[in-house]
């Protein structure tokens, strides 16, 4: 169906190939994960699908590329996009209706339909991504993962034989990427080929049947997601792609095939307990901080109300104390008022009523410049910081502002460009760098800054699995910050990355304890939208004394 | 009833056409004022919200704050009447140095007149895109016949508006938290420190449009256009009629300014038309 033979493809800025001599056969209903390090190629190669690449590119593009018989160099991009669909990560950047059933049939308008086909075929798009409810609704107004949903109908209204996914999960909560995915599994059942780039390997591995392994341009590995977890096991870890906890558990616990199937890992986990009368190590499983809380109030919010519009509060009555020594998570749904929350200690956003206290002041006493360092911030969209020409001058910016000496700001820059991996960088414009060098550059901007209270709004978004243990690692370490408080979707870099986690629902803290208790109400889980890992259903049903966390730590324990 | 709720998206293009006319074509300051008092109204009568209302206060007042301003002190044309001087051309040094700094009577009057055009467009410009769908204006725009793509763009821009007006507050919360408050310290800095305000704004802008780009082609744009849905609300009679009126005085004012300017430029005169060329230079 997809045929690359000895595909190169080099950008007309760059001398070394993006693409680098890819041969590669892909069946008629496959559904492909394409994982890889960031600038591996990965957006390249699924932009010569749809003829983005040849067609609208300058590049230089060599080899052989069959779509469904058709070369993919002498056929028009209209004649490719009537079989390919693409979809991005942002639906908000792809959705230009104003309701859901417009959107839908804005490609069947271009195609001409008269308006019973398009009522037809909007009618069966919404039934197949499951969103016949939202057909009228305004797509101002809906959800992260229902956004997506409407734009893989306005994909499929128009047939295609194969869907092109590039990172569709990275901006949605746990809810919504499960809702996106039952939607992307039900296609592909129906003979849509899929073919999906994504950094949440967890996510996805468990539906797809081949893995499509990509570093510098070349292939590291292709084939079946499962022998690709045992074949090139090393390369995953190599590459910092995260691996499932199923995969590891059934290797960790011998399985001969590996599975994603929870009962199995069950069983298989408890007869192994019972033969070989394994006894679980007493080892409790602790949060990897360097930091050692104390009781001196670093934050202080006292009954602190917010609203963007009138009548409508996001956070009513919102009393919290953060202390120094802790890092705390902040979780819950998309909209729960996680981002409001850190904003309003940020001092971003004004109160409607309440005090907020930055380390005994209250924080409209204090100027601008000197809250710089008490709390600095990273936005969600790290882009939106960056201005500057280079690396270094991005880093120089706030010390510079501040009026620190110039030999002082120097040396902070310098510190903050060796632990955060940019030195080699520090003459590259910002803009031209990958997204995960983008994030380490905005965040580096703020820690010469040297805030004590650190404030990450969703730092893992869109970040693969080594970005993130980069960012996360060097961050504990910095002795100048006594408190890091992160909005996050990711169980995970909570469970490791925070002491504390506090789940936020409708503007109310519904969860508030240490990060080991929070999987003790599976109802909370559910409702707020948080996913509970494999090691950690596996220790609880099994009635193992501790909770695992990871499938590491399950297999150590033994 | 809010009163932009009686126009159809069509309508509200027309209304746009003619302020835009009815700005270039008119020199009187009373009719330029009324007019403007006029969108003003409509402006404040249209239930637009109140942070939509404090971004085109802002803009309007920054507009003919700006453009009265910086008229009456470099108004160049003769005769002009000095009000008061901010540098007296006596004054020793800065005075030979800038040939005196005042304020002229004629430059106020003929900034106020510069001022209006800028707001009658701009109040009416953000009237229509605070009240109006974009896929609306895209179909109003169809419907009067305007070229596909152009219509899609505009439409499109308009959809983005809010998203850059978050982006920006955004922009300027993260620089603040950065110790640099680019949008304070007065009307200069903010000018000055324009750069690092928007350039991540017109980065992430491109990003998105290229998305976006990608997107619509992937979805065929621009191939055949058929049109789902064409639901357009009825229109209001009394609106058609009041535009038509409105349109037709406007279009026989540039008909009379036309020929005005023909006389005034010694193009072409006929003594039966004086009467028109007086009520162009008393009232037009």
């Amino acid at each position: 169906m997809i045929h690359f033979k000895n595909v190169f493809y080099s950008y007309p800025t760059r001398d070394a190939p993006t693409i680098n001599g890819i041969t590669l056969d892909i069946e008629r209903g496959d559904f492909v994960l394409v994982s890889g390090p960031t600038g591996c190629g990965k957006t390249t190669l699924v932009k010569m699908l749809n003829g983005i690449i040849p067609h609208l590119s300058k590049g230089k593009f060599s080899g052989e590329l069959t779509i469904l018989g058709r070369d993919v160099c002498s056929s028009s991009m209209e004649e490719l996009t009537e079989e390919v669909g693409l979809i991005f990560q942002s639906p908000d950047d792809q959705i230009i209706s104003n309701t859901v059933e417009e959107e839908i049939a804005f490609g069947l308008e271009n195609l001409g339909f008269n308006s019973q086909q398009i009522t037809q075929r909007v009618d069966w798009a919404l039934k197949k991504t499951n969103i016949v409810n939202l057909k009228e609704r305004d797509t101002k107004e809906l959800s992260g993962g229902q956004k997506q949903r409407v734009v893989i109908a306005s994909q499929i209204a128009m047939q295609p034989k194969i869907l092109v996914f590039d990172e569709p999960l990275s901006q949605l909560d746990p809810k919504g990427a499960k809702e996106v995915m039952e939607c992307i599994v039900e296609l592909n059942k129906e003979g849509i080929t899929i073919i999906i780039i994504e950094h949440r390997v967890s996510d996805i591995a468990r539906y797809v049947n081949k893995a499509l392994l990509l570093n510098n341009g070349r292939i590291a590995y292709y084939g079946d997601t499962k022998q690709s977890f045992r074949r090139a096991l090393s390369i995953y870890k190599r590459l910092g792609i995260q691996i499932p906890e199923e995969v590891e558990l059934s290797l960790g616990l011998g399985i001969k095939e590996i599975t994603f199937s929870y009962e199995k890992l069950k069983s298989t986990f408890e007869n192994k307990r019972q033969k070989q009368h394994l006894r679980l190590c007493e080892k409790q499983f602790q949060a990897s901080t360097t930091r050692s809380a104390s009781h001196k109030k670093i934050v202080s919010l006292q009954e602190v109300d917010f609203e963007y519009v009138k009548g409508k509060p996001v956070l009513e009555g919102l009393t919290l104390d953060f202390y120094e020594g802790q890092n705390v998570a902040l979780m819950g749904a998309n909209g729960s008022g996680k981002s409001t929350l850190i904003s309003l200690i940020a001092g971003i956003n004004k109160l409607s009523k309440g005090i907020v206290e930055l380390d005994g002041q209250e924080l409209n006493s204090i100027k601008y410049k000197q809250r710089t360092s008490l709390v600095g911030m990273l936005i969600q969209n790290p882009d939106l910081m960056l201005f500057c020409e280079t690396v270094e001058k991005e880093l120089l910016f706030g010390p510079e502002h501040k009026k620190i000496k110039r030999s002082e700001a120097i040396s902070r820059m310098k510190d903050v460009l060796e632990n955060l991996g940019l030195s080699k960088h520090k003459d590259d414009a910002p803009f031209a760098l990958s997204v995960g060098q983008r994030l380490r550059t905005a965040l580096g901007a703020v820690l010469t800054l040297q805030p004590s209270v650190l404030l990450l709004d969703e730092p893992t978004t869109g970040q693969n699995q080594e970005n993130i243990v980069k960012v996360m690692k060097t961050l504990k370490e910095l002795s100048f910050i006594k408190s890091i408080i992160f909005c996050t979707h990711d169980i995970y870099t909570a469970m490791y990355y925070a002491d504390r986690i506090i789940v936020l629902n409708s503007g109310q803290v519904v969860f508030d304890g240490e990060s080991k208790n929070i999987f003790n109400d599976p109802d909370l889980m559910k409702k707020n939208s948080l996913s509970v890992p494999a090691p950690v259903r596996l220790s609880k049903d099994c009635g193992c004394q501790k909770t695992f966390l990871t499938a590491e730590e399950l297999i150590k324990s033994f | 009833m809010k009163s932009m709720a009686l126009f159809s998206p069509r309508q509200k293009i027309v209304l746009i056409l003619i302020s835009a006319f009815y700005a270039i074509s008119t020199d009187n300051p009373h009719l330029m004022g009324g007019y403007f008092i006029f969108m003003v109204a409509l402006f404040l009568t249209a239930g637009v919200d109140s942070r939509k209302k404090r971004v085109w206060l802002a803009a309007v007042v920054l507009t003919l704050w700006g453009t009265i301003f910086s008229q009456s002190l470099f108004y160049a044309k003769m005769p002009r009447t000095i009000l008061f001087s901010l540098i007296n051309k006596d004054t020793p040094f800065v005075g030979a140095f800038t040939g005196g700094l005042n304020f002229y009577k004629e430059g106020i009057e003929y900034g106020f007149i510069q001022a209006m055009r800028f707001g009658i467009t701009l109040t009416c410009g953000l009237l229509v895109c605070f009240t109006t769908e974009s896929k609306d204006i895209l179909r109003a725009a169809i419907r009067l016949k305007l070229p596909y793509s152009l219509s899609f763009m505009v439409s499109i821009g308009l959809r983005f508006i809010p998203l850059i007006v978050a982006e920006t507050k955004t922009v300027v919360s993260a620089q603040r938290m950065r110790g640099f408050s680019p949008m304070r310290s007065g009307l200069i800095k903010p000018i000055k420190t324009a750069r690092t305000v928007l350039l991540p704004i017109l980065v992430n802008s491109i990003r998105r449009s290229s998305m976006l780009s990608l997107s619509v082609e992937s979805r065929h744009f621009g191939r055949k256009q058929a049109f789902y849905l064409p639901r357009e609300k009825k229109e209001n009679i009394f609106i058609n009629t009041a535009l038509f009126c409105l349109g037709l005085l406007i279009i026989t004012m540039g008909i009379i300014k036309a020929f005005y300017f023909l006389y005034l430029s010694s193009f072409f005169y006929l003594p039966e038309l004086r009467i028109i060329y007086s009520l162009a230079e008393k009232y037009i």
